[in-house]
């Protein structure tokens, strides 16, 4: 299957996507569809990289690819901009891209440049998707996908999903935003792109007034809409979470604030290419599921503690050819986990990446940073579990004797984090401590 | 000092912290919390030194969680959460 045949499912005249800027139908998607394919020259083994930074753009080239090419990475507005993509996009190893800039090989033009140019290429492909996992461990890696792995828990019953419009906040390109738009597009849902609108009040407007009842978002996006009340009453059908692990609290509020929906909690890895969601309303997941399996995919729990998952059929590879399974065809997803009162809850990863609401922070980075102050002896960066954004930095600090006044001294610290991280990288808290623990190989003891 | 006390005091702290500035001209019991000027990591890290002077995270402990809309649903939370811990 390509994806493009999913649109066969509803009739042309069905709205299908809506973003603050335009509208597209069933039909006239199609119509785009043929119009980029035309535009695409005809390349031996097209390795494309698709950077348009509009997302209905973007996913009307990933739909008129398919098939068409022979591996499509999907790259997110974000990682664009970041210093990572250089190195990326040499790895990748692209012979054609797709952006709105001039010197690209192919533009999307406005609607009335389209024109027939090349025949529609006669090759197909099985094309294979590349997804950058979101950097838990440094730089990003390159995870590639099939169309069936991608799709293979999207519900396709079209006479149910005509019910359901979706909200789009995550990236359209990242793991998470891709099932949101494979899902509403299996089942012939309307989706409404909210992510590229900046305010949090923006995206919440244009999600009521398109009338959505359905949204994924990180449990830290979810805690802020109940705090604004801004969707008070608003009748979902479905409420979706997932980035991060979903705890009691917020899974409880959002059961009694929209009392109609469905409430479901996601455990996905980029790296697995799995995804599964679990319904009944508790944090983690049941333990049955490392016997029996869940949505096709084993599970098991490795000697270090980790989270292992085989994934049935799809075997996830880097970009590449690099296996990422084990003999036993076991990803290490790297999330900790531990039984208790019969589920299995998360605790973190365990490279000691923190997740703040969604955003990972690398404890090294911080900690390389906070070293540049001089007066800084050791430092020994920490997650701290929050009730509103799932886990806050924290440093421990270690003084030279040359420090007098403390409370100068942490200003000045956090001062020069601000200036030279992103905010949600620097301390929320920090403390002075006389020692900082080290383990039997010198390392700093992170646990 | 009363809970409300120490809250406003954090508050502004944190304002200050994440280069926040107060966007009403003074936190009454009606500002809605998200219009106040704090951001949602602002918001997380005045709960954080809140349980450093308080010694206890209303929002982690409790099971029916009710997210404030309002400064004053804010600092109630805070003082029925320090009743029941005194009782």
């Amino acid at each position: 299957m390509i994806l493009e045949e999913l649109l066969n499912k509803v009739d042309d005249s069905q709205l299908l996507w809506v973003s603050p800027e335009r509208q597209i139908t069933a039909g006239e998607l199609k119509r785009d569809i043929v119009a980029c394919r035309k535009l695409f020259p005809l390349t031996d083994k097209p390795r494309v990289a698709l950077e348009l930074s509009d997302s209905v753009s973007a996913l009307t080239w990933m739909l008129a690819l398919d098939g068409f090419s022979e591996v499509v990475f999907l790259v997110p507005a974000s990682l664009q901009k970041s210093n990572d993509y250089v190195h990326l996009k040499r790895q990748f190893q692209a012979n054609l891209t797709v952006s709105e800039s001039l010197d690209c090989k192919v533009r999307v033009p406005a609607k009335e440049e389209y024109v027939d140019g090349n025949p529609t290429p006669a090759v197909r492909y099985a094309t294979r998707w590349v997804l950058a996992t979101s950097g838990t461990t440094g730089i990003p890696k390159l995870i590639e996908h099939s169309t069936d792995s991608l799709t293979k828990t999207c519900k396709v019953d079209v006479s149910r999903g005509k019910d359901f419009i979706w909200g789009l906040v995550f990236d359209p390109f990242r793991f998470a935003g891709l099932q949101v738009v494979l899902q509403a597009l299996s089942s012939g849902s309307k989706l409404v792109l909210c992510n590229r609108i900046e305010s949090f009040s923006g995206q919440v407007n244009f999600f009521r007034d398109s009338h959505a009842n359905a949204l994924s978002a990180t449990p830290t996006y979810w805690r802020k809409l109940l705090m604004s009340g801004a969707l008070q009453g608003h009748v979902f059908r479905q409420v979706t979470l997932g980035g991060e692990p979903a705890d009691r609290s917020v899974l409880n509020a959002l059961k009694s604030a929209f009392p109609s929906a469905r409430v479901a909690h996601i455990y996905a890895s980029t790296e697995a290419g799995v995804g599964f969601s679990v319904t009944d309303g508790l944090p983690g997941f049941p333990q049955r599921y490392l016997d029996e399996g869940i949505a096709g995919n084993k599970l098991r729990i490795s000697d270090s503690g980790t989270l292992l998952v085989k994934p049935e059929k799809h075997t996830p590879v880097i970009s590449g050819g690099a296996s990422l399974t084990n003999a036993e065809g076991f990803v290490d997803t790297g999330d900790l986990v531990e039984i208790r009162g019969g589920r299995v809850h998360f605790l973190g990863r365990d490279s000691g990446t923190i997740n703040v609401g969604g955003n990972k922070v690398i404890p090294e980075e911080v900690e390389s940073v906070i070293r540049e102050v001089e007066g800084v002896g050791e430092v020994i960066v920490k997650p701290k579990s929050s009730g509103v954004m799932g886990e806050l930095v924290t440093a421990e600090i270690q003084i030279l004797s040359s420090v007098s006044d403390k409370a100068v001294f942490k200003n000045a610290i956090i001062a020069h984090c601000r200036r030279r991280l992103e905010k949600h990288k620097v301390p929320a808290l920090i403390w002075f401590v006389a020692e900082i623990e080290h383990n039997s190989t010198g390392k700093i003891n992170r646990t | 000092m009363q809970i409300r006390e120490v809250i406003i005091k954090l508050f502004e702290e944190a304002l200050e912290s994440t280069e926040s500035r107060l966007q009403c001209s003074e936190l009454t019991d009606d500002t809605v919390l998200l219009d106040s000027g704090l951001d949602s990591l602002g918001f997380a890290i005045l709960v954080a030194r809140l349980e450093e002077e308080l010694e206890f995270d209303p929002f982690v402990e409790m099971e029916d969680a009710v997210y404030p809309v309002s400064f004053g649903d804010f600092v109630a939370i805070y003082e029925n959460r320090f009743k029941k811990g005194s009782q």
